[in-house]
């Protein structure tokens, strides 16, 4: 799917969508922990602001308790009662703690004495210029139908009132009322009630403090679910949750305001709210008096820190996914420019137009690599070209000037045939294939004069330029030392001081040269290193003539060479050859032979000489399977009648 | 071809396996030419295992004893047998170089 693409895809898909999977995975995961992590702080900073207040309050509280239950204590212990002595233990008490404002010894009916019916003793502060003054006073048979006496005395247990206002003082308190004991026969029965009044005038402040977030308030519900303190002034005292609940119509208000009374603990997301649309409530029970507190912070306010934690976050991670994206991009074109340019310029370069210089591109370590190796190859590239081409135009000079060599060596040898066609007494067939161009192998025949026919058949050591240089000097002096009456050794004498005074580099040549006396069929022959021709009889007998050996010709001035005769009858035929038959080789470097060479004359023996010799180039031709050594020549001399 | 070359006194001995032809002839020549940098200018040369040589060899020959003759040296031949022999035969060659039996007789040409 990538093949093809640009870098830049290449980047984008394998660098840029990962990394920013990545960076958004971890955004989705780090908001998750930190929303997580925030909410558990702000319910834990909730929960311990409502437990710190509730342990304030009821610290505050507790004393009224303490001593009510301490004077109760005391008054367990009469059996009969002081009048003046009560009234020193109530200022006593009342005085030992500036929030406890008044207490009171109730007696129910008769208790105090058989005589007195009702009698209820109270002492409370008040505040003067100079200080608290405790005053000493009495409560009337009212008393009987009080809710702070009615119900402890009925219930006979313990019992925190609700708050309310104390009408002297007007101020808001609540009263704890403890039974007291006389002792009897039996046991014990109850004598009345101590009670003691706790001010709660520090109450609202210590509930306006509650801080948590920016907004965030609290409210203290009474056992019956009434406001005692509320950021409204008007609400406290007058208002219940309940009230609130049914006012607006929300059963989960009402639901937690049961609770609340119960006494139980939660923090829950409430729907609405008269400040604001959201909202955590927190509450928990003050368990000494069976008060409830409740925490309200908005859930924006919460969430706030939340939302912005988040929001930040989200603003980072697109930063940096633009960026990433941008730098992804910059850094593939920056790969891709330079490689781009170098493909642009290497396809010029291509088209053949070597002289362009690569640009000098500063980029990576690998594209500069790149560029200098492109631009070296540039350079060889060329070199070579010109190269090849100076050394074709050279071998095409070499060639066609060699075609021109072989033409001319062609027209050097006879080559009509049949060369005498009027001639009735002897006929001559010859051929050469060179094993290059041009090669060192050569043949010649002519009329010396009517009765003489010379020919001569040689080698030159090696092929070639070399060869047929020397090939064409030796012919020339041949010829030119020949003519009547000269006989061949002294030809070779002669053109061997020829030869042999110019030539350094040790070339040398095999001759076979002979004189046919048309009138006799005697030929004088000599030989010069050559291989010895082979007479065909007219009968049909293959053989070689008598060896005659001599130097061949070119190594060294000087030399002596022999002279033989040999007969030809009417019908016979010479067979003349250079080594290039014998020595031909196959493929496993077998030679053709001398043996071969006999066999093959035997086998085309009726064979007219040009088709003889056409069969055995064949047969040489076929033995070394077109893998040409040496340059083959075959010359056949017919000898028809005897000239009369 | 191979060339083995042996020290004997002050002479060398060369000993030539295969065929000498016109790719190997010039191993001949670049060996004959370090010999006689090396003023090793007495040299036999075994044919024994010679089977073959072409006229490129002889030019070899020609030329490596024309070279040690002009440095009061010599080339003696020896051990001549088959197409080799035959070839130095025709060629008349043998009139023209030294051409021993066997290799001790080689070395005494020098003495």
């Amino acid at each position: 799917m990538l093949k093809n693409k640009s870098i830049a895809v290449y980047f984008m898909v394998f660098i840029f969508i990962p990394t920013s999977l990545i960076l958004l995975a971890l955004l989705a995961f780090d908001s998750l922990i930190s929303s997580r992590f925030m909410f558990k702080a702000n319910k834990a900073e909730i929960q311990s602001a409502t437990l710190s207040k509730i342990n304030t309050i009821e610290t505050k509280i507790q004393p009224a308790k303490t001593l009510a239950i301490a004077l109760a204590e005391v008054m367990n212990g009469f059996t009969s009662y002081d009048e003046d002595y009560l009234d020193f233990l109530l200022e006593k008490f009342v005085s030992s703690n500036v929030d406890v404002v008044g207490m009171s010894i109730t007696f129910k009916p008769f208790e105090y004495n058989r005589n007195t019916g009702f009698k209820s003793l109270y002492c409370y502060q008040e505040a003067t210029d100079n200080g608290h003054v405790y005053i000493k006073d009495r409560i009337g048979p009212q008393y009987m139908f009080m809710d702070w006496y009615q119900i402890p005395i009925e219930s006979q247990t313990p019992h925190w009132s609700e708050p309310y206002i104390e009408t002297r003082s007007q101020t808001l308190i609540v009263t704890y009322s403890q039974l007291f004991y006389k002792k009897t026969k039996n046991g014990r029965q109850i004598a009345g009630v101590v009670t003691a009044d706790l001010s709660l005038d520090w109450l609202a402040n210590i509930m306006k403090d509650i801080k948590i977030t920016k907004s965030s308030y609290a409210v203290l519900l009474s056992p019956e679910g009434v406001f005692l303190t509320h950021p409204e002034p008007d609400m406290a005292m007058n208002e219940s949750l309940f009230s609130q609940a049914e006012l607006r119509g929300d059963p989960q208000l009402r639901s937690i305001a049961k609770k609340m009374t119960a006494g139980e603990t939660g923090l829950e997301t409430i729907k609405r709210d008269a400040y604001f649309q959201k909202a955590q409530m927190s509450y928990a029970p003050i368990a000494l008096n069976n008060w409830s507190i409740g925490i309200l912070t908005p859930q924006n306010e919460v969430f706030g820190d939340v939302v912005y934690m988040f929001v930040i976050a989200v603003v980072l991670t697109i930063v940096g996914v633009v960026l990433l994206f941008v730098t992804v991009f910059a850094v593939s074109h920056s790969l891709t420019k330079p490689i781009t340019v170098l493909a642009g310029i290497t396809k010029e370069i291509a088209k053949g137009n070597l002289d362009l210089k690569l640009p000098r591109l500063s980029s990576t370590r690998e594209i500069t690599l790149l560029t200098q190796s492109f631009q070296q190859m540039t350079t060889n590239l060329k070199a070579h070209i010109e190269q090849l081409t100076k050394t074709t135009a050279e071998n095409e000079r070499i060639e066609s000037e060699l075609y021109i060599a072989r033409n001319i060596q062609q027209d050097m040898l006879p080559s009509v045939f049949p060369p005498y066609p009027d001639n009735p007494y002897f006929d001559i067939f010859a051929a050469i294939k060179p094993a290059k161009e041009v090669g060192g192998d050569l043949y010649d025949f002519y009329l010396i004069d009517e009765n003489h026919l010379y020919f001569v058949i040689g080698d030159v050591s090696g092929k070639g330029v070399p060869a047929s240089l020397f090939m064409a000097v030796t012919k020339t002096l041949l010829k030119a030392k020949s003519g009547p009456d000269i006989s061949p050794e002294k030809i070779f004498q002669m053109v061997n001081d020829e030869l042999a005074a110019n030539n350094d580099n040790s070339m040398f040549v095999t001759l076979f040269l002979g004189v046919l006396n048309l009138e006799t069929g005697v030929i004088t022959y000599s030989n010069a290193g050559h291989n010895l021709p082979v007479i065909i009889t007219k009968k049909g007998t293959v053989k070689f003539i008598e060896p005659l050996d001599g130097l061949v010709l070119g190594i060294m001035p000087g030399v002596s060479y022999k002279r033989a005769m040999l007969k030809l009858n009417p019908g016979d035929r010479l067979f003349l050859y250079t080594d290039g038959v014998p020595e031909a080789q196959s493929p496993n470097q077998n030679f053709f032979g001398n043996n071969k060479m006999i066999s093959a004359i035997e086998k085309n023996i009726n064979l007219p000489s040009k088709e003889l010799t056409m069969a055995m180039l064949n047969d040489v031709d076929d033995f070394s399977k077109g893998e040409q050594a040496d340059d083959i020549t075959i010359m056949i001399i017919d000898f028809m009648k005897l000239k009369k | 071809m191979e060339i083995a070359v042996d020290n004997k006194n002050d002479l060398t001995v060369l000993k030539l396996t295969g065929r000498m032809d016109a790719v190997t002839s010039s191993n001949f020549d670049k060996q004959v030419t370090e010999l006689i940098g090396k003023h090793q200018v007495k040299l036999v040369v075994n044919m024994q295992n010679l089977e073959y040589i072409s006229s490129a060899g002889l030019r070899s020959i020609l030329a490596a004893t024309k070279k040690l003759r002009a440095e009061q040296g010599d080339m003696v031949f020896c051990n001549l047998q088959g197409h080799v022999a035959e070839v130095f035969q025709i060629s008349g060659l043998t009139a023209l170089f030294k051409i021993s039996d066997s290799e001790d007789k080689a070395v005494n040409e020098f003495n």
